[in-house]
């Protein structure tokens, strides 16, 4: 009979080291994925897949920054010395431009010349720069394929422009998306940090009991409802509201983003630090009313201080709700990916632009890969605040 | 200082004080006798009631001592001696007054002073003070390497005490009045003797406050 | 000094101290004792009020120190807590250094005079015979020393409030010997400067240390005297029987 009970006592605890470790080693397994894909794209160059840029043979340019391509086809770039070239006009040239040098005939039925065409339209304007499908590249192009620089690392996280769909050459700069990322966070952390912790000394110290155990089931209730609910409640009832009160174009702004992040917080910010503050002891608390503090100083001077590092616990989960918020934020803060420069007005964070475009982006592509890397980077940011708190946390005691 | 250090050394106090007045008891009926002095034997005799009210006090310090300090080790054998020290103090001091009241009724007879030679018992009075105070500065030095001297000297108590005996019962012929000097004799070499005694209890005590080693009827070891 | 008179105290329903009517002199250590649950502690915490905090506790009758009820209702609980000072049963320092700890009374109190802060706590830590063995780890913080010490800097925090009185809930129940004893001889410096209230179920120490002894049964005050009479010949059979250990 023992032999049996230590038999299956083993078997337990081999089932649940096994588990442990599985877990473990698929969260890295995860994290390890996030980070190939991300840095993979630092290899890759801003033009799409399948998609050449040509110059003719006689242009002195060899490469062109992912920028500077971008800059040339919205024409705000005209002349070729700008990119260290001669002192020639720029010509653009796109793939639904061909009709503008050849007639359809020479095309051909089936469009079986239009690499022949393509090339010979290089050939006889000497300034002129080609976007066209790799496919037209003619086997023996004697004209010059330029080189597009990789996207490097000040491009990345300090450009401005996040299109990652425009043509030739999309912009990745995450600037815009950190910023919003930032200010909403923020702001949304203002809000409900202060009225959180605020809300739990009320009902650690003050409530009396009925109320209080009205009130706790209420709070722990509604950090449970999902992100969409509140992005709808967000939408329809918040959204107009700042509209009106602060007189804006439209509502959608940092400032609804914020408060919906800090209104999503504020369940997990309250029953945590609530929590951490009625475990201060009985005798303390007394300790401190039988020498003459009242009630409050016996709060902000020994509850407040006991139950410091629970209330941290408290506020890095809720940053950490805040941060990570995708689907409400991106309902209600208006999508749109620049730089904010103060809060009424529309931004979009970083996990709002990893749900949007994931679907959309190619498998592999350039685009696919700085996403993951946008992950990446959500990641590390975590990772930055919950070490750091440990860090203070370690200091303190 | 702890209390009960404190309050132990007042019980000490109050011993040595109540030895000091038992002391000066004997010596002072030791005086009465040789001078057949009618008020130095009232002055011993008036004596008593402090001696009495200095018994109470000790016992009631004992008693609360033990009530409310739960002495143990020294400490509980320091009272528990204190307290038979007490008892025979007390007893010493109503044999001096016994002697003196003896005296007292005899102021009519002459001093005799060859019987008192030769039943010794100036040497006895001697001998009994010189106990008493070699216990009491043991008692009060917690020293007790004089235990031995206080036995032998009873030994010598007890020898006069035996031949005051025979030496009594030789006396015939007297007169009255010298018979009854010569009884008077006698009677104090007994309660002398008894005070011997006394000492030798206070002292076998001593050394049990001391040593924890129990002297007496042939001890625990 | 103090005095009560006809007090009832109810815990809800509950009669928790029943007609209890006694006084305390200044200057002296009065000593509750009684069996589990009879109302010693609950009496003690009448004079400082922290059965207010309770919620649906009753008081009938007059608790008056100095002369004055203090349940009266223009009476201000925080000053009336820095006159009655409270050491508890388990030391209870806060999470901050030992100068912190004794400091925090008169910070409380709106007092920000360094330099005179400084003199009290140490001061304080002197009184309560603590200042010797802290006075170079006065930064370092409070649950670095023994449970003992921490019992004492419990007891300067208290005195550093300058209290008349002194409430000690079994103030050495947690401690050992050596601790314990300590703390009693500190007691009788302190009879001195403050009127010292001890509850213990400890009666040798009540024995010890007091100088008049209460003793509670059941919510009732039955026999309140000296502590000499009480421990060698007291007057009710259940008090002997009690101080004796034959009870219960």
């Amino acid at each position: 009979m023992k032999k049996l009970r230590k038999l299956y006592e083993r078997l337990t605890e081999g089932t649940l080291f096994l588990c442990g470790n599985i877990t473990g080693i698929a969260i890295l397994l995860i994290v390890l994925f996030l980070f190939r894909e991300g840095i993979g794209f630092f290899g890759r160059n801003s033009v799409e897949e399948g998609y050449v840029l040509a110059l003719n043979r006689k242009n002195p340019v060899n490469k062109l920054s992912s920028r500077e391509i971008k800059d040339i086809f919205d024409a705000e770039i005209t002349n070729w010395e700008e990119v260290d070239g001669l002192d020639r006009e720029i010509v653009l040239f796109r793939l639904n431009d061909i009709t503008n040098y050849v007639t359809e005939e020479e095309l051909g039925e089936e469009f079986e010349h239009i690499p022949e065409c393509i090339a010979k339209i290089i050939h006889d304007h000497p300034d002129m720069i080609a976007f066209f499908p790799k496919a037209y590249l003619t086997e023996n192009f004697s004209e010059k394929v330029l080189q597009v620089e990789r996207i490097g690392l000040l491009e990345f996280f300090g450009g401005d422009e996040w299109m990652p769909t425009a043509t030739p050459s999309a912009q990745f700069g995450i600037l815009s998306l950190i910023m919003g990322t930032l200010w909403v966070s923020f702001g949304a952390i203002l809000i409900a940090l202060p009225l959180g912790i605020g809300v739990a000394i009320y009902l650690a110290e003050v409530a009396n009991k009925r109320f209080r155990n009205f009130l706790k089931p209420v709070i722990e209730l509604l950090a449970g409802i999902p992100s969409v609910v509140y992005g709808f409640f967000g939408l329809v009832v918040l959204v107009p509201f700042v509209q009106k009160t602060f007189n804006l174009p439209i509502g959608e702004t940092g400032l609804s983003g914020s408060i919906i992040l800090a209104i999503m917080a504020l369940p997990t910010i309250i029953t945590i630090a609530e929590d951490a503050m009625r475990t201060t002891p009985l005798a303390m608390k007394e300790a401190s009313l039988a020498l003459g503090a009242t009630r409050w100083q016996t709060v902000y001077k020994v509850v407040l201080p006991y139950s410091s590092s629970g209330i941290m616990a408290a506020a890095i989960l809720g940053i950490g709700r805040a941060i990570g918020e995708t689907m409400a934020v991106l309902m209600v803060t208006g999508n749109a990916a620049i730089i904010p420069h103060s809060l009424l007005e529309p931004l979009r964070t970083i996990p709002a632009t990893i749900a949007a475009e994931l679907g959309e982006a190619p498998k592999h592509s350039t685009h696919y890969q700085a996403l993951f890397l946008l992950g990446v980077i959500l990641f590390i940011i975590t990772l930055i605040i919950n070490i750091s708190v440990e860090f203070v946390k370690r200091k303190r005691v | 200082m702890l209390q009960l250090e404190l309050e132990l050394n007042d019980l000490k106090n109050q011993v040595l004080a109540m030895w000091q007045l038992v002391y000066s008891q004997l010596e002072k009926s030791k005086n009465a006798y040789l001078t057949m002095s009618r008020d130095l034997a009232f002055e011993v005799m008036s004596m008593e009631r402090k001696v009495d009210a200095f018994e109470l006090l000790i016992d009631q310090m004992c008693e609360q001592l033990l009530a409310l300090k739960h002495p143990v080790a020294i400490d509980l054998r320091f009272i528990l001696s204190s307290l038979k020290i007490n008892g025979n103090l007390e007893r010493i001091g109503d044999l001096a007054h016994g002697i003196a009241r003896l005296v007292f009724e005899l102021t009519h007879t002459q001093f005799d002073p060859m019987t008192a030679k030769s039943m010794r018992i100036e040497e006895m009075f001697d001998e009994t003070l010189e106990m008493l105070l070699l216990v009491k500065n043991a008692f009060k030095k917690e020293d007790n390497k004089n235990v031995a001297a206080v036995l032998s000297k009873d030994d010598i108590l007890d020898t006069i005490d035996k031949e005051a005996f025979f030496q009594i019962s030789s006396k015939t012929g007297q007169l009255q009045d010298e018979m009854q000097q010569s009884l008077l004799i006698f009677n104090i070499i007994r309660k002398l003797e008894r005070i011997g005694d006394h000492c030798s209890n206070i002292a076998e005590e001593i050394t049990f406050y001391i040593e924890a080693v129990v002297l007496k009827h042939g001890g625990n070891n | 000094m103090i005095n009560v008179e006809n007090i009832n105290f109810y815990y809800g329903k509950f009669h928790a101290l029943q007609n209890i009517s006694m006084g305390m002199e200044a200057n002296t250590i009065t000593a509750l004792i009684g069996p589990s649950g009879c109302g010693k502690s609950t009496f003690l915490r009448l004079f400082n009020r922290m059965n207010d905090l309770i919620p649906d506790t009753t008081l009938t009758g007059t608790v008056s120190i100095g002369g004055v009820d203090i349940y009266q209702k223009n009476v201000l609980v925080d000053d009336l807590r820095k006159r009655v000072g409270m050491v508890f049963q388990k030391p209870n320092p806060f999470p901050k250094s030992i100068f912190e700890n004794v400091a925090y009374g008169m910070r409380v109190n709106g007092m920000n005079n360094k330099k005179i802060i400084a003199e009290k706590v140490e001061q304080a830590l002197k009184h309560a015979a603590l200042w010797d063995e802290v006075k170079d780890k006065l930064k370092k913080s409070a649950f670095a020393i023994s449970g003992g010490q921490q019992q004492r800097l419990c007891i300067a925090r208290a005195l550093a409030v300058e209290p008349d009185i002194l409430l000690m809930d079994e103030p050495a129940s947690a401690l050992d010997p050596i601790s314990t004893s300590k703390i009693e001889e500190l007691m009788f410096q302190l009879k001195e400067d403050y009127t010292i209230v001890i509850v213990t179920h400890n009666m040798q120490q009540a024995a010890r240390v007091s100088d008049h002894t209460a003793y509670f049964y059941m919510g009732e005050l039955i026999e309140y005297g000296e502590t000499k009479k009480i421990f060698t010949n007291p007057d009710k059979k259940s008090t002997q029987n009690y101080v004796t250990g034959r009870f219960g």
